[in-house]
């Protein structure tokens, strides 16, 4: 949907016509969901959130200027909430296990590793089980740089609109993507290749 | 340029965001330098495996799940209500709330009755031993005293807008106790009273209930009258019931007497049968169950009324339980207030 049409589904939003807003879901839901299921990489917690930031912007839209696009304005939303939720998740998970406390062996404590040390040659990895690998180093990256990543490697948003949503100025956006990329290729480096 | 510089840029090399001449640079790098190169070919492959992930489909009913949220209640509702319905927190608060409703009857007995009839009354027959049954629920009490505080807070004052209620009825039969004569009055009137606060508090969110019909103990016993074994039997039938919520829709009406068909049309079709209905001049009540995978259907039907209340669809405590069918208390009303 183009920038002109989404202005007039903006409008018709804010004047409160209730089928424009399911114009809107409907548009947008895929969108939505995918970026928050990619950064909570749960689908029952991305349901969740999906559905709160379509609650928040109908609550909100009256207050939405056209500075930014539509789909900005949702994005930030979905980044936002979406990093809340993690906030919560990360602080139950740490309780209850960390990705990088060391697992008791016979031979005594090892690190535990995203299985890099798997024998898993790139050759029969089939795609499935390589975008499940992806994914999972993806979740074990900080926020920061997973939020870049899926926005600009899944979502493939330009810089511009990824400052625009974290709120944050190019050039930032440029050496987290670098710092992300690497850090997930060290991650997946003995798996892929 | 070194090795190091060169994995500082291959990011932006595949963007393809350098000029020219460092693109140059490194295109002769990494013609010579197999391991850089190697980088920047693990690095094609992430970027274009993390393009390549399939998208997931959002869940059928995506919309209509974000329809029925938009009605829902305010977070801060949401959140109280969440606080009410886990059982684990609901049996304490309530205790909590008996303990609290005792504490503010004996209070208000003391302070207000006293000072209104010049002496307490006088014990005119021996305590039923079966009436002080609540102590695991105060063990447990005390556990989670922390979590309940606030919640406890807020139902005391519901406990006190109910003893109100009932408050005046009690001081009319105060008189019983005047002449032996009247006694047998008393009597008669104590379970009155204990199913008269029961029958309030199902109208009042269910928070509280066990507090309210203890309350009618507690007035009973300060009558001094014997609770008969069927009473007893009655209570702890209440109390058993009580274990499962309830779950209450309350649907605004303009016209009672044209709707009420309407809706029998929706149970029928639902295929819920044993409705028990109860008639007020400004509204009806329906009491029946209905299983846990027809709410969200009922939910639907009835957005051709104005919901005033209505339950949240996930994770309902009788989906937790294992339950296949939930109690539904539904209000067709005229009024605006839920």
């Amino acid at each position: 949907m183009g920038q002109i049409e989404d202005i007039g589904l903006v409008e018709r939003c804010q004047q409160g016509i209730s089928e424009a807003f399911d114009e809107l879901v409907l548009e947008y839901q895929k969108k939505v969901f995918n970026v928050a299921y990619r950064l909570l990489n749960n689908y029952d917690d991305a349901n969740d959130i999906a559905q709160e930031v379509f609650v928040r912007a109908y609550k909100n839209i009256g207050g939405f200027r056209k500075e930014s696009s539509i789909f900005t304005w949702l994005y930030r939303i979905t980044v936002n909430l979406s990093m809340n939720r993690l906030k919560v998740l990360n602080r139950e998970r740490k309780r209850l296990d960390s990705l990088d406390d060391p697992v008791s062996t016979e031979e005594g404590e090892v690190k535990k590793e995203i299985s890099a040390n798997d024998p898993l040659p790139s050759d029969i990895l089939v795609q499935k089980e390589r975008n499940e690998l992806i994914q999972k180093a993806l979740t074990s990256l900080d926020d920061e740089f997973r939020t870049i990543l899926v926005l600009r490697d899944i979502k493939s948003l330009s810089y511009e609109e990824i400052a625009q949503i974290l709120k944050i100025n190019v050039g930032t956006v440029k050496s987290r993507l670098h710092r992300g990329r690497m850090m997930l290729k060290d991650k997946l480096q003995g798996v892929l290749r | 340029m070194r090795c190091e510089e060169i994995k500082n840029l291959l990011s932006d090399y595949l963007e393809n965001d350098i000029d020219l001449k460092t693109k140059k640079l490194m295109d002769e790098h990494l013609a010579i330098c197999a391991n850089c190169a190697k980088e920047l070919q693990v690095l094609k492959e992430i970027v274009s495996g993390l393009k390549e992930i399939p998208e997931v489909e959002p869940p059928p009913y995506f919309l209509e799940a974000i329809r029925a949220r938009m009605q829902e209640p305010s977070a801060l509702a949401k959140f109280l209500r969440r606080l009410f319905v886990p059982f684990y927190i609901k049996v304490p608060i309530q205790a909590l709330t008996f303990i609290a409703t005792v504490i503010i009857i004996m209070f208000l007995v003391q302070k207000g009755e006293i000072a209104r009839y010049g002496q307490p009354e006088m014990p005119l027959s021996p305590q039923p031993a079966t009436q002080e049954t609540y102590p695991p629920q105060i063990a447990s009490t005390e556990k989670i005293e922390e979590k309940s505080k606030l919640a406890e807070s807020q139902v005391s004052e519901k406990a006190e807008f109910a003893f109100a209620k009932v408050h005046p009825r009690e001081i009319s039969s105060q008189f019983a106790n005047v002449n032996l004569q009247d006694m047998s009055q008393a009597q008669s009137r104590a379970p009155y009273l204990q199913s008269k606060a029961a029958k309030e508090t199902t109208f009042d969110e269910g928070i509280g209930e066990a507090a309210m019909r203890r309350k009618a103990e507690t007035l009973s016993k300060d009558k001094n009258v014997n609770l008969t074994t069927e009473d007893f039997a009655k209570r702890q039938f209440t109390e058993k019931a009580s274990v499962i919520t309830e779950r209450k829709i309350t649907v605004k009406t303009k016209n009672l007497e044209q709707d009420v068909p309407k809706l029998n049309k929706v149970f029928l079709d639902l295929g819920i049968t044993n409705i028990q209905t109860v008639n007020y001049a400004d509204k009806v009540l329906f009491n029946f169950q209905i299983p846990t995978n027809k709410l969200e259907l009922l939910l639907s039907r009835l957005k051709a009324w104005q919901l005033l209340s209505f339950p949240a669809l996930e994770r309902t405590p009788e989906a937790e339980a294992g339950l296949t069918s939930i109690p539904i208390n539904l209000t067709l009303t005229t009024q605006e207030a839920p």
